[in-house]
Formats: C-alpha cells, sequence, structure tokens
C-alpha cells in the first residue's frame, strides 16, 4: 500500500517535510492509521538543530516554512504560543465522522414510510399529565401533512420550516422560557427580499417594515424560525440561539445538574464522572484484583489515609510528567471509587483514599450514631453559630473562632455547624460520608488528623480526633482559632496563651464515670462565663454522666441538668429550681452539644419551664414513687 | 437535527465522548456541559441549514 504524500515545496522544503513526516510516523507507529499524530515545532527544531548542528533559529523557520508550504499534509495547531503540527499515518489527519443516520433511533422517529392512521388524535394524545409539566410534543410531519396542519410538498419532502407555523396551534410549544430577545430581533431584520416574497399579491409595497407581523411572515420559510429550544429533564427549556455563556450564566448548575444525572443513567455508562471531572469510561484503565491488593496494603501498613497521587507514586511508579498521569490518576480514583473495601475520605484538591481495617480516627466512647443523634439538632434548624459572624466572612477570612464547651473538650469533636462548614470543604462526591482532614498546632508543632462527618438525613455532622490536643493544651471554655491554610485538607488550631492558671475545674472520671472538680492548671485564654470551674458551676459535680442514648433526649436531659444547676426554691414535696439561661447552656453542654437556640427551644417547648426575665423555673413533674435517697443525692444541701 | 428530538444528556453524546477521549484527559464537567451545548447547537444548526 503506498502511503507516501506527495510534498511541495522546493527539494530541500519537500526533503524536509518528508524526513519529518517519516519522524512522526515513527512516533505514532502503533496508532490507528486515522489517528491524528501531533508534534510540537520546538520538538522538531529541536531535534534537527541537534542532527544538523545548526542555529535552533534557523531550523525553527525552515521547518515552519517547509511545514506550511505542505499544508495539505501539515495540518498546524496553535495553541497560545506553542505550535504544533499534526499528521496520521495515511498522511494528513483526518477527523473521523461516524455515520450515524442509519441508526435505529433514527428511523423510529423518521420513518421513510409511515403507516396511515385513520384518525389524528391517535397520534396527538387527548390524556393530561398527572403533573402539568410542559413539553413540547413531537409530531413526526407526516401526520402533520395528513391532518392538514401543514402543506404537503410535492415530490415526498417534508416542508419542515412549516412545522414551526403549525406547531403553536396543534402542540403545547412553550414560548421562550429564558428572555431570548434573539428571536424577534431576528425576526426584524429579515431581508427586504423575503419580506417582498412574504407579501401577499397585492400588497402595499409602501408597507413599513416595524408594521410587518411577525405571522405573516412565518408563514413563508425564514431560517430565523427554526426551533432550537430544547427541553432539560426537569422542564426547563434553553433556547440554543443564545450564546452558551449566557446559558451557562443563568442555568449553569441546573445544566450541571442535569447533565450529571443524565451521565449516570445512561445505561452504556459512556462518559463516567468522579468529582467534577469526566471522563469515557472505555478509556478508563482498569485496576485487577493484585493492584487493589497491593493498594489496599499500602494503606494499611501506613496506617492513614493517602492521597492518589502518593498511591500512584509509592505503587505505580507514575511520574506527574507523564502524558497520561492525569488519565491513570482518575482511573485509579474512579476504580476506587467502584470498590467497596475502598473508602473516598479526601476532597476536592486533595483526594485522598482510606480502606477498611485502618485505625479510627478520634474517639471510640461515642459510637457514630449516637453522634449523629446528639448533633442532629444542627439539622433540625437551631444553629446559631452565625449569629456574630457570617458565613461569607468565615469563608472570605479562613478562620473561625470559637469558644470550647464541655462535652467538645472531652470528646475532642466540634459539631458541623454552618460557621464551622463555611470554613471545611464540602464533599466532593454526593454520598461521601466522611473527610479526613489534617489539623496542625503551629504552637506546639504537632499535628493530628481529624475525621469530618458530614450531616446526613437528620443527623448531624461533625469533626472528631481532636481529644488528645484539647487535652494536653486546653481547657473547657478555651478560646480556639480554626484557620485554612494553602492546603485543601490541612487547617491549623490555635489559641491565645497566657501565664499559668489554676483552678478546680469539672473532669469526667471515666472508672467511675463521674464528673468532680479537680485542680487543673492552664496556659490558654478563656471566656470566664464558659470556664466550668467549682467557684461558678460547683453544683455540676452532682450531674449524672447519662448514658449516650438518654443524652440525644434533649428534654430529658435538660431537667436532669436543671434539677442540678438550678438553685432549689420549692419544697421538698413540691421541688422548684431556679437557674440563668448561661448556667443551663453550660450545664447542658456537659452532657452533649448544644446551641443557644436549641436550649431556648427546650424550654419554651415545655410548660414544665417558666421564665422570668434572664432566669428560668423548673417544675418538675409530680413523682409517683418518692425515693428518698435520691432526692439526698440530688442535693438541696448546696455546699458550695 | 430538530430542536425537539434533542434529549439532553442523550443526544449528541457520542460526539461529546469522541472529543473527550480525544482530549486525552479529564476534563471538568462545567467545561463538558459547554461543549456538549455546542454540540448541540450545532446539531440544530445542521438542521437549519440543510432546510
Amino acid at each position: 500500500m503506498s502511503d507516501q504524500p506527495t510534498f511541495t515545496g522546493n527539494a530541500e522544503q519537500q526533503a524536509l517535510a518528508e524526513q519529518v513526516f517519516q519522524i512522526m510516523k515513527a512516533q505514532g507507529a502503533f496508532f490507528a492509521n486515522d489517528a491524528p499524530i501531533r508534534q510540537t515545532l520546538g520538538n522538531l527544531a529541536e531535534y534537527f538543530a541537534g542532527q544538523r548542528k545548526a542555529d535552533r533559529a534557523t531550523v525553527t523557520q525552515e521547518l515552519e516554512v517547509a511545514l506550511n508550504t505542505n499544508n495539505t499534509v501539515f495540518t498546524r495547531e496553535e495553541q497560545g504560543e506553542d505550535v504544533s503540527y499534526v499528521i496520521s499515518r495515511l498522511g494528513a489527519y483526518r477527523p473521523r465522522r461516524d455515520e450515524n443516520t442509519h441508526m435505529f433511533k433514527q428511523r423510529l422517529y423518521e420513518p421513510e414510510n409511515p403507516l396511515p392512521v385513520d384518525d389524528i388524535s391517535v397520534v396527538v394524545t387527548t390524556t393530561r399529565p398527572a403533573l402539568t409539566t410542559v413539553e413540547p410534543v413531537y409530531i413526526s410531519d407526516y401526520w402533520q401533512q395528513q391532518a392538514g396542519l401543514t402543506p404537503a410538498i410535492p415530490g415526498g419532502i417534508p416542508a419542515e420550516p412549516a412545522i414551526e407555523v403549525a406547531a403553536p396551534a396543534a402542540v403545547p410549544v412553550v414560548e421562550a422560557a429564558a428572555p431570548s430577545a434573539a428571536a424577534p430581533a431576528e425576526l426584524e431584520t429579515i431581508p427586504p427580499a423575503i419580506e417582498e416574497q412574504s407579501a401577499a399579491p397585492g400588497t402595499p409595497a409602501e408597507q413599513e417594515p416595524e408594521t410587518v407581523a411577525v405571522a405573516p411572515v412565518a408563514e413563508k420559510t425564514s431560517p430565523a424560525l427554526y426551533n432550537t429550544m430544547i427541553t432539560l429533564p426537569n422542564g426547563v427549556q434553553i433556547d440554543l440561539r443564545r450564546p452558551t455563556a449566557d446559558l451557562m450564566a443563568q442555568y449553569g448548575p441546573s445544566l450541571i445538574n442535569q447533565f450529571r444525572s443524565a451521565l449516570e443513567n445512561d445505561p452504556l455508562r459512556r462518559i463516567v464522572v468522579f468529582g467534577n471531572d469526566a471522563y469515557p469510561e472505555a478509556a478508563v484503565d482498569n485496576f485487577g484484583k493484585n493492584d487493589l491488593r497491593r493498594i489496599r496494603d499500602y494503606l494499611l501498613e501506613t496506617g492513614e489515609p493517602m492521597a492518589d497521587a502518593q498511591i500512584i507514586a509509592d505503587i505505580f511508579y507514575h511520574n506527574p510528567r507523564q502524558t497520561d498521569y492525569e488519565t491513570f490518576r482518575f482511573a485509579l480514583d474512579y476504580r476506587l471509587s467502584r470498590e467497596k473495601d475502598f473508602e473516598f475520605v479526601g476532597v476536592d484538591g486533595a483526594r485522598l483514599w482510606s480502606t477498611k481495617g485502618m485505625p479510627a480516627i478520634g474517639t471510640k466512647r461515642v459510637k457514630a450514631s449516637e453522634m449523629g443523634q446528639l448533633t442532629g439538632y444542627l439539622e433540625e434548624g437551631f444553629d446559631d453559630s452565625l449569629a456574630e459572624q457570617s458565613a461569607e466572612a468565615i469563608r472570605k477570612s479562613g478562620v473561625l473562632s470559637h469558644i470550647l464547651t464541655f462535652f467538645e473538650w472531652e470528646y475532642g469533636m466540634l459539631p458541623y455547624t454552618k460557621a464551622i462548614a463555611a470554613l471545611l470543604p464540602s464533599p466532593l462526591l454526593t454520598d461521601q460520608r466522611t473527610a479526613v482532614l489534617r489539623i496542625e498546632s503551629p504552637q506546639h508543632y504537632t499535628s493530628a488528623l481529624a475525621e469530618l462527618r458530614f450531616p446526613t438525613g437528620n443527623r448531624g455532622g461533625w469533626l472528631q480526633g481532636l481529644e488528645v490536643f484539647f487535652h494536653e493544651h486546653l481547657i473547657p471554655g478555651a478560646l480556639i482559632t480554626l484557620s485554612r491554610t494553602a492546603e485543601p485538607h490541612i487547617f491549623t488550631l490555635t489559641y491565645e496563651e497566657q501565664p499559668e492558671q489554676q483552678d478546680r475545674l469539672l473532669v469526667l472520671d471515666e472508672k467511675k464515670n463521674k464528673l468532680a472538680f479537680a485542680n487543673v492548671s492552664y496556659y490558654a485564654a478563656v471566656d470566664e462565663d464558659m470556664l466550668v470551674n467549682q467557684q461558678q458551676y460547683g453544683r455540676l459535680r452532682n450531674l449524672k454522666s447519662l448514658p449516650m442514648n438518654e443524652r440525644r433526649k434533649g428534654d430529658v436531659t435538660l431537667e436532669h441538668v436543671f434539677e442540678t444547676v438550678g438553685e432549689p426554691i420549692g419544697t421538698r414535696a413540691e421541688p422548684r429550681y431556679r437557674a440563668t439561661t448561661n448556667q443551663l447552656f453550660v450545664g447542658l453542654n456537659v452532657l452533649r452539644p448544644a446551641s443557644r437556640e436549641y436550649l431556648a427551644h427546650l424550654l419554651g417547648d415545655s410548660d414544665l419551664f417558666e421564665q422570668d426575665g434572664n432566669t428560668w423555673t423548673y417544675t418538675p413533674p409530680p413523682a409517683e414513687i418518692e425515693d428518698d435517697e435520691e432526692d439526698d443525692d440530688l442535693g438541696y444541701d448546696d455546699d458550695e | 437535527m430538530d430542536a425537539k428530538n434533542v434529549i439532553f444528556g442523550e443526544t449528541g453524546l457520542d460526539k461529546l465522548v469522541q472529543m473527550l477521549r480525544a482530549s486525552g484527559q479529564p476534563q471538568d464537567i462545567a467545561k463538558l456541559v459547554e461543549r456538549y451545548l455546542d454540540i448541540l447547537r450545532d446539531l440544530v444548526a445542521a438542521e437549519e441549514k440543510r432546510g
């Protein structure tokens, strides 16, 4: 087979072009015959300059002239300052054109010889959908001609332009949902020749252009009247005449969502998506069982989630400078996301992977399901974290200040409030449950892994894994600052240092499962009202460390807290308690996380609580069985 | 192709797959939607020209 193209130009240019062609052909020796083979002018010049030991600039010029002279073979491409040439093994590169007009779908919608029906109502359904979504109904040209809606064209060629005229009368084609000034504008600028054609015989020639009605013009063929409105699956109609940038600006998120769900629902899964990246499934590399086992062993050996780039470098020895690096990285991420043994715990910009059997991050004392219920108040709408700082301000500054409560300090967690959500990254995948972040302490040169649990349904989210740091350097009531860094998954945690102070602070005796006050030295600046010391909140030593499944019931926990921290003002037979909102807030946050708004909701929701200014009074429901011992424990004797 | 027959996310997807594959690396989905709109526009415009 002679696959040598003919080269033009002078003898030198022909020789040079042929030499370049042979080199590029060798480069694509294993390519398909019609696949594009690209090479940059820079690379070619460098090669020839080395071969000929000539000046590179001169060689570049010679190459450019020779290849441009043979532009029938060498297709020039320019990307910024980079110039490259494309050929195929057959000669000039011609993009493949797949003939798909014979597809079944095409034949189904546009049959060559459609079967006749007696009644047009068979085609145009009169039934109304349950939901009144307005959708354009396609009626084949044949049936429209049969129904007399459009004139039949002799020769059997359907009069397609006329469909637009007939369609509004027969089918509920919706007008442009978007502001489509384009169509009327185009109608108004119809050339005079068409206007004259459109005018019926005898129409006065001096008719003003503005008075030309749309309908008469539309009765004749006019390219401007073609239907360019497409309907998205959610019923929104968009006009393809509008520039892409405009459409994206107006419908961007909706278009992306619809497109994403269309790809997910595609039975052929032609394009697969991981995060915000998409690639044809057929071109995504596969990973065998052995590869997956090696990745799993590697993760288990390192003992912490690893980034995809790290996995690729350490296991597959792929270099980021390799041309297929991004494709390989996508393949790894996509394939791992389909494996049940692996879990994606990364964020956008830091794709981390975890596997089964890795050490848990964060406290084991509270189960994830219990913590989700304890922070559920955030999903119920009692999140007041943005009262002092807007989400936009947090997002912009990348800094968030927070006062630690006893529960947060004890279990090393932070509820996933709207304020924290504004600072921390959002999930990359739709079904992502967790993300692993690294929290660094620049004051102590330490860092810890923290697990961010995203909210699901009515269960709240939280950040856990800060137990060691909190216990080593902080106390309840300390003011901490969480800041973003250049890396999307790394944050710094700082606090204001101050000279050593000693106080008797509330601690939880794990062995006895009891709360008590103990002497503690601390070096962090604190909010005095939130400092859980014996002087302010001495009664909290009587607080029972309720089991977690009871603590999730906010009302029950609050009643217990009220009975403990409240000042007894009733009698033994009819006990009543009085406490300030702040006392209740601190007390409630010893047993479970709660916002001030959630506390206000609990107090206002029950008839047992009565407000009196800034204080509340609690009257417990009459107890049926009196238990003297219990009463003694609850401590009417306030010795603090 | 008549715009009435366009099924968003299905019509012209093969062309998009070819284009994506030719690009040689994964693309951002927002960019892909832009390309896809261009493909749909071309399909509809082709019909217009033919008419």
